[in-house]
């Protein structure tokens, strides 16, 4: 490793509507060292490697790339510098071959703008080399490749070319073990040939084993920085998470006897199979999985969305297996989506609307007109229960801050008392303060008799809620465990499906 | 200065009526027979139909997916001669209108359960229904207008009540009243605007799309049913193609209004504007003796300004709000 700084960036900031992405972050990379960077869902993370790939663009700061100022219109630009990025969610493109993907944008043309099949068969060869696969897969599509050799084949698209700085973004997230194994050695080799890797993760022990640096990232902003040898997973936490705001709410409570909703051997090829479990009143159940698990899917049945092939879902001992949303909602059975954006908000539409929109039918007279006072007044009531923050109702929701975004969609369902509330991903992409706030509301909902379901891939949240905890590998349970016999390594083993080894 | 024109930008109305007022000059200077009270209420009949039609393919357009209905004036033809069969048989005009309003209904409704329930592309949807109706418009009268309506159906259009045509001032206007209210005021209104504008989200929230969809369509062809009686009084005749064209003027109306395509926004007061601004400009250049084949390429024109001067607004609104910022 030479002490030459590659890639310097001076305190960049970025902003997402009234959200604050990025502020004032700055690091250097050095040519040929893994630089990780850390920091919690929402922290910042994607964000900063975007605008380092040329995919967003920065408010302020600056970007020095060997040396000299950067300024890159598009990816494309990036990569004809030596910068690129794997993202975490791999963007193939499924149907064509592997060599299509690998050099999809940048076809190798002769003179006469006719592609050069021969000549882009030979190189990308080299490029998989590299990443340990064979060239025989060339031909093949991308969806006949596990995910982890799609990831793979990724990466060789990334340094096939003169790459300087490759940025992994969450790469082990949907790898198995073996995988991701293989890509440590990968990075290893890398580096022997000058290349420089950022590598965003939010898995600890990894990140001590392979980084030089470590820089870590909290609500946007750069909050430590470290070095392997001396870091502890606890001093990292600490800069992590920052738990100045006080997270654990966590308190006893008083549990119903019986089951109030009762899954019997669900099953929905190929997205899930044989689901069993029970949720009793005031009792909190977290499901942790990792994305594509089938945990959205599951609720979904659940909420009536879709109808499971086989099994039974008991509500109050009633089979409500094949009911729909609507029934779903009357038996106050209520599902809050994981993706607020395009599942949940009408964007361009008031705070009131948007609150109100569920029950309706109870604010209107039986012809069906809205009783306007009756409905501002709830949904005031509710604003205020739960400090939603809003110059007034009137204003299109999408302008609020995403917290406060995420408690009106939350809030929504509590203007009538639920039995039964599952929320995917309550807190996914806001910031702490908001996360603490609708942990609290969670666990006074529990309180109050409701059987809450907590889907999340946010495994401090998930512990930090939960009764009992489910997880979920491909579709399946794999594991129960209650509050007090678990940690963090047995969730994970079980949501990885690590048993054997 | 700029205070009022980001004003104006921000308000569709407000652009709307500023449009009118420079219409009215514009016209007025042309002509000077134009700007007489008696001549403004006089020309309101002619957008009598073109009014209830907008309003129901707004409505459609509002409720998302690429909702659109350019069967309207298809439904608008076939109610029509549906109308007349009736009376020529033996009907009295209040049965035969009772017939009409559940056969546009039922025009709507296979709309409705083409677009809601077999999920064809509302395009093509009222493409192909357009087509049929229109046929079976012209089978039904073998192409030859069906006239002999007793004389007291001229009341209906042909005849004031203080000075403003019947047709407006007992159908138009009490017909939009009720839509408004069904719209702004009710569940069924709010529930449309959701759902255009997030079909997924309006989904988990327990909004039932087909049902919201199927009303839509059926509104529309009731719409296009009562502006087939108006139109066949004020004609005396019932014509197989009576509503040709009407489709695409509703549409244009409706977005010269503000509805958006892609489902959601829009107001329908913008749309009422939208329909006395283009009956208006056709009554004016009749006036101006303007030849009417350009009767057409001015409301292309229109339609095609309004479009880029909205995007212009667009812009400079987001640019004011965010030097504001």
């Amino acid at each position: 490793m030479s002490e030459e700084i590659i890639l310097k960036a001076e305190s960049i900031s970025k902003s997402f509507g009234g959200v604050k992405a990025l502020q004032n972050v700055s690091f250097e990379l050095k040519r040929g060292e893994v630089l990780s960077v850390i920091g919690e869902n929402g922290a910042g993370k994607s964000t900063l490697m975007k605008i380092i790939a040329g995919a967003l663009k920065n408010d302020k700061g600056e970007i020095y790339f060997e040396g000299e100022k950067l300024s890159l219109k598009s990816p494309l630009d990036a990569v004809k510098k030596g910068i690129s990025i794997v993202y975490q969610e791999p963007n193939i493109f499924a149907d064509m071959s592997v060599l299509e993907n690998i050099f999809m944008g940048n076809e190798v043309v002769s003179r006469n703008k006719t592609i050069q099949w021969t000549k882009m068969y030979e190189e990308a060869a080299t490029a998989l080399e590299l990443v340990g696969l064979s060239g025989d897969i060339l031909h093949l599509t991308m969806s006949e490749l596990s995910i982890g050799n799609q990831q793979l084949v990724l990466i060789a698209r990334g340094i096939y070319k003169k790459c300087k700085v490759l940025i992994l973004d969450e790469p082990t997230s949907i790898l198995s073990h073996n995988e991701s194994e293989k890509l440590f050695e990968i990075i290893a080799d890398l580096k022997s040939r000058g290349v420089s890797i950022m590598y965003i993760s939010h898995r600890i022990p990894e990140i001590l084993r392979i980084s030089d640096h470590i820089i870590i990232l909290r609500d946007g902003c750069l909050t430590g920085a470290a070095v392997p040898k001396e870091a502890t997973e606890e001093s990292i936490i600490t800069a992590m998470s920052g738990r100045s705001i006080n997270m654990s709410v966590y308190e006893e409570r008083k549990q119903g006897e019986k089951d109030i909703l009762e899954v019997k051997n669900l099953s929905y090829d190929p997205l899930f199979q044989d689901i069993s479990f029970g949720v009793r009143p005031g009792q909190i159940l977290g499901m942790y999985g990792l994305v594509g698990a089938g945990r959205s899917e599951i609720a979904r049945a659940i909420f009536g969305e879709t109808n499971a092939q086989s099994g039974q879902v008991l509500f109050e001992g009633e089979d409500i297996t094949h009911m729909g949303i609507n029934q779903a909602i009357e038996k106050r059975i209520f599902y809050v989506p994981e993706d607020r954006g395009a599942q949940g908000l009408f964007d361009i539409h008031p705070v009131r609307d948007n609150m109100s929109v569920s029950f309706l039918d109870g604010l209107s007279n039986k012809f069906g007109i809205i009783n306007k006072k009756k409905e501002k007044q709830l949904v005031q009531e509710n604003i205020e229960k739960y400090s939603i923050k809003t110059p007034n109702q009137d204003i299109s929701v999408n302008s609020l801050s995403g917290g406060g975004q995420q408690k009106g969609l939350i809030c929504r369902w509590l203007l009538e008392k639920p039995k039964v509330l599952i929320l995917d991903e309550p807190t996914r992409g806001i910031d702490v303060m908001t996360k603490a706030e609708i942990h609290k509301y969670v666990i006074e909902l529990a309180k109050e008799g409701v059987a809450v379901i907590v889907i999340s891939s946010d495994l401090p949240e998930v512990m930090e809620l939960s009764d009992d905890i489910i997880t979920l590998y491909k579709g399946r349970i794999t594991a129960r465990f209650d509050r007090e016999h678990v940690t963090e390594e047995d969730i994970l083993k079980n949501a990885l499906n690590l048993k054997e080894e | 200065m700029k205070k009022i024109a980001f004003s104006i930008a921000k308000s569709r109305t407000k652009f709307l009526l500023l449009l009118f007022v420079v219409e009215m000059v514009v016209l007025s200077l042309i002509s000077p027979y134009f700007f007489s009270i008696n001549n403004l209420v006089q020309v309101t009949q002619f957008g009598a139909a073109l009014t209830l039609l907008s309003l129901g393919e707004s409505l459609v357009m509002i409720a998302g997916r690429d909702g659109i209905d350019i069967s309207v004036g298809s439904a608008m033809s076939l109610s029509g001669v549906l109308f007349g069969l009736a009376v020529m048989n033996g009907c009295s005009i209040f049965t035969a209108t009772v017939i009409t309003l559940i056969g546009g209904i039922l025009l709507g409704t296979v709309n409705g359960l083409l677009v809601a329930a077999a999920k064809v592309p509302a395009l093509i949807a009222t493409l192909g229904t357009q087509y049929i109706y229109g046929s079976l418009a012209l089978y039904l009268t073998g192409g030859i207008p069906i006239s002999g309506f007793p004389d007291s159906f001229k009341a209906l259009s042909l005849e004031s009540t203080f000075g403003i045509p019947n047709q407006i001032l007992f159908v138009v206007v009490p017909v939009t009243f009720v839509v408004f209210i069904l719209v702004y005021k009710m569940k069924f209104g709010r529930r449309v605007y959701l759902l255009g504008t997030n079909p997924e989200a309006a989904k988990y929230t327990g909004i039932r799309e087909k049902q919201i969809r199927m009303c839509v369509y059926m509104l529309a062809g009731l719409l296009a049913a009562v502006s087939a009686i108006i139109n066949n009084s004020w004609l005396m005749t019932a014509r197989a193609d009576a509503g040709s064209g009407m489709e695409m003027q509703a549409i244009t109306v409706a977005v010269l209004g503000g509805i958006g395509v892609a489902g959601g926004v829009g107001h329908l007061g913008g749309v009422l504007i939208g329909v006395i601004i283009i009956t208006m400009m056709n009554s004016g250049l009749q006036i101006a003796n303007v030849n009417s084949i350009w009767q057409l390429a001015t409301l292309g024109f229109i339609l095609i300004i309004a479009i880029i001067l909205n995007h212009m607004m667009e812009r400079f609104v987001a640019n004011v709000e965010k030097s504001r910022k």
